[in-house]
């Protein structure tokens, strides 16, 4: 988990339930422990990059200075906080709880969008004073057919659009006024079958046997409900997520991180013409598994990428800069450049375990907020199948 | 499909021995009385975006054959039947049927956890339809969790009446959060509902009353309606008669505490 101060000169990680802040400018970071008492969830700068904001499983919303790591507040919450955003103006923390999985604040600061488990992403409006609550959803934005993980805003010349992605596999662009969807970008797939020897015809078999299962599951659903109405989705096998949408301040390009995949695939967003164009697939050399990734103000953007044991204080992490070239992609920073030490740091800071459970680490699943979030699905599916038989018999 | 099992529930059996002209038994529908809305979390409950929906099939009455046959696949026609009404948590139906014959020209929706009961409702509207040619064809019933899918059925403003009427009351109050009228739930009432359309609230649980009211009067864009208006609102006067629920607690001499509240668009906020 990552989030970059707006002021371009520091970068918070979050790996388990500790917070690290790298501040490259005096190549210093935080001494301070910055800690949660469980998994750290999300992770924020406010816009004017003075506080961080974090939430966690231990039901708790804190408040950091940014340049100093020092703890300004701690709010405790009745369940696991899984997103936070500040408003606007920087006066405002706003946290959300378990279902939720991202909260983002447009720029402008009047839309507040959240994205959930069951795939909704709803827009609201953010009224000046939201302590009193928000009790306005502009919009809508359905279409996901998993979980939803991300979203994120893009300032288009042609208005507010907003990205979401998602446990599906796709990036979906959103007029998040309306609700409607103007374009899906498929970012992954199913994983193709294992093909073992002679393994065309192999994978045909296997592709029919699962086709055969799905049309008994939806069969069987049928029975199940009479009527006629039915909405299946084959949620237990799903492609890998997408795990973070970052938007540069042009509104024109994103750059997406999917779930097991070294790239990261960098996007083309007409928000006038309502499109996804695949631009460029990204890999920058030393980050295996990218997880996060940020734009600063300007248009530098960085990535961490790694893997953390549930729950654990260590694990790998890797952290890398992009920066545009002239031809208009992407490509890793040199070393001279300005994230250099920061990169450093990280990486001291998170592999001085042993090499060994370095080692270990890598093995363990690539993100746990998002294996969480699968497992859950799982087990919604299952749930439905107990409840379908009972409800025959 | 599998043989269905003798049991204390055997509905298809007993569907089957009926034949389909009779009215449905509702004790064998009867199931656990109170659910965890929020623990309910079934994958297939829920279209995805209310265009989704086979409205065709729910209400073939108001769709040509044509459409019927195109299904869920069917493009929407702008100017075509939708849902104004929605009976949340309808239970047996007794509202539906009540309503149906008063806005014959408004289709209604119920909405409803529980399978069996359901099942139930979808069964008694399709054996009223046979009994009465040409009518009741406005009502008909989904199973679903309101509390997490009503977006996936409805668009913005689309609906007109939302009643509640007699939910399940979650004393305890870490259970408050399971109530079908809370502040979170309140905004996505006020975005499925024109200006100007009603929230309907019945309860024979005194605390429940004052905590549904007091939700609503806190909301901004939530009016309550004074007594003359209450007074004038043929749907308001039924709330403690038509549904099942009604009838028990009038039977038992019970109290009933009825709200009714109108979504309103305050002044924008100054810029
Ligand atoms: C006490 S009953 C009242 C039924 C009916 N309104 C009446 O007045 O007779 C409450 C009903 O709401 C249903 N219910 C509770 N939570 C629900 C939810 N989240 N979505 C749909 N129905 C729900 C219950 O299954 C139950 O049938």
């Amino acid at each position: 988990m990552e989030a970059h101060n707006p002021a371009g000169h520091a970068v918070a990680v979050a790996l388990g339930c500790c917070i690290q802040v790298f501040d490259c400018r005096s190549q210093h970071s935080s001494e301070a422990p910055m800690e949660h008492a469980a998994a750290v969830r999300d992770l924020t700068f406010d816009p004017a990059g003075r506080m961080l904001l974090s939430g966690g499983d231990d039901k708790c919303a804190r408040a950091w200075d940014a340049a100093t790591g020092s703890l300004l507040h701690t709010w405790e919450a009745p369940k696991k906080i899984s997103a936070v955003a500040f408003s606007g103006d920087s006066r405002v923390a706003l946290f959300a709880d378990n279902t939720i999985t991202a909260l983002v604040v447009a720029p402008g600061g009047r839309r507040l969008a959240s994205a959930d488990r069951d795939g909704k992403v709803r827009v609201s409006v953010l009224p000046r004073t939201p302590l009193l609550g928000v009790p306005e959803i502009q919009s809508f934005c359905l279409g996901h057919t998993a979980f939803a993980s991300c979203v994120a805003f893009a300032d288009c010349p042609a208005g507010l659009r907003m990205l979401s992605g998602s446990g599906d596999g796709t990036v979906r662009l959103w007029d998040p006024e309306s609700g409607s969807l103007l374009a899906t970008l498929a970012a992954s797939a199913l994983p193709a079958v294992p093909a073992a020897d002679g393994a065309g015809a192999a994978a045909a078999d296997q592709a029919a046997e699962d086709a055969a299962v799905d049309e008994e599951l939806l069969e069987k659903a049928a029975v199940a409900a009479p009527s006629g109405h039915l909405w299946l989705y084959p949620r237990e096998e799903l492609p890998p997520a997408v795990l973070c949408i970052a938007v540069a301040p042009d509104g024109r390009t994103a750059a997406i991180a999917v779930e097991g995949q070294p790239e990261l695939l960098v996007l083309d967003v007409d928000g006038a013409a309502g499109t996804l164009t695949l631009t460029q697939e990204l890999e920058l050399p030393g980050l295996t598994r990218p997880t996060a990734a940020a734009f600063d103000r300007d248009g530098r953007l960085w990535v961490v990428g790694g893997v953390a044991a549930e729950g654990a204080r260590a694990g790998v992490l890797q952290l890398r800069v992009a920066v545009r070239g002239s031809h208009g992609g992407f490509f890793a920073e040199g070393a001279g450049g300005l994230a250099a030490a920061a990169q450093a740091a990280v990486e001291a800071a998170y592999t001085g375990g042993s090499e060994e459970g370095a080692v270990a680490h890598t093995g363990a699943a690539p993100l746990q907020l998002n294996s969480q979030l699968k497992k859950r699905v799982f087990s919604e599916e299952l749930t439905a199948v107990r409840k379908r038989t009972r409800a025959e018999q | 499909m599998k043989k269905p099992k003798g049991g204390k529930l055997g509905i298809k059996e007993e569907r089957a021995a009926t034949a389909g002209r009779t009215h449905p038994k509702k004790r064998l529908y009867r199931s656990r009385a109170h659910s965890n809305p929020l623990s309910d979390m079934r994958a297939s409950d829920a279209p995805t975006t209310p265009a989704d929906v086979d409205w065709a099939a729910l209400y073939p009455a108001y769709f040509s054959s044509d459409e019927a046959a195109q299904g869920s696949s069917r493009a929407r026609q702008p100017g075509e039947p939708t849902v104004r009404f929605v009976d949340v948590g309808c239970g047996f139906g007794g509202l539906l049927v009540r309503l149906s014959p008063l806005f014959p020209d408004t289709l209604i929706l119920g909405m409803e956890l529980r399978d069996k009961v359901a099942l139930y409702v979808k069964e008694r509207v399709l054996a009223l339809r046979r009994e009465h040619a040409g009518q009741y064809g406005n009502v008909a019933c989904v199973r679903t969790n309101s509390q997490k899918y009503l977006p996936n059925f409805f668009r913005k403003g689309q609906l007109t009446k939302l009643f509640f009427l007699f939910p399940d009351p979650h004393f305890k109050v870490q259970n408050h959060r399971r109530r079908i009228i809370s502040p979170q739930l309140l905004a996505e009432y006020a975005y499925l509902l024109a200006p100007g359309g009603r929230v309907y609230t019945a309860t024979d649980v005194p605390e429940l009353g004052t905590w549904m009211a007091a939700r609503l009067d806190e909301h901004v864009l939530f009016r309550r309606l004074s007594e003359e208006e209450v007074a004038g609102d043929v749907a308001g006067g039924m709330l403690t008669s038509a549904t099942e629920e009604g009838m028990k607690v009038a039977r038992n001499e019970g109290q009933t505490f009825v709200a009714i509240y109108e979504r309103i668009q305050p002044v924008e906020e100054a810029a």
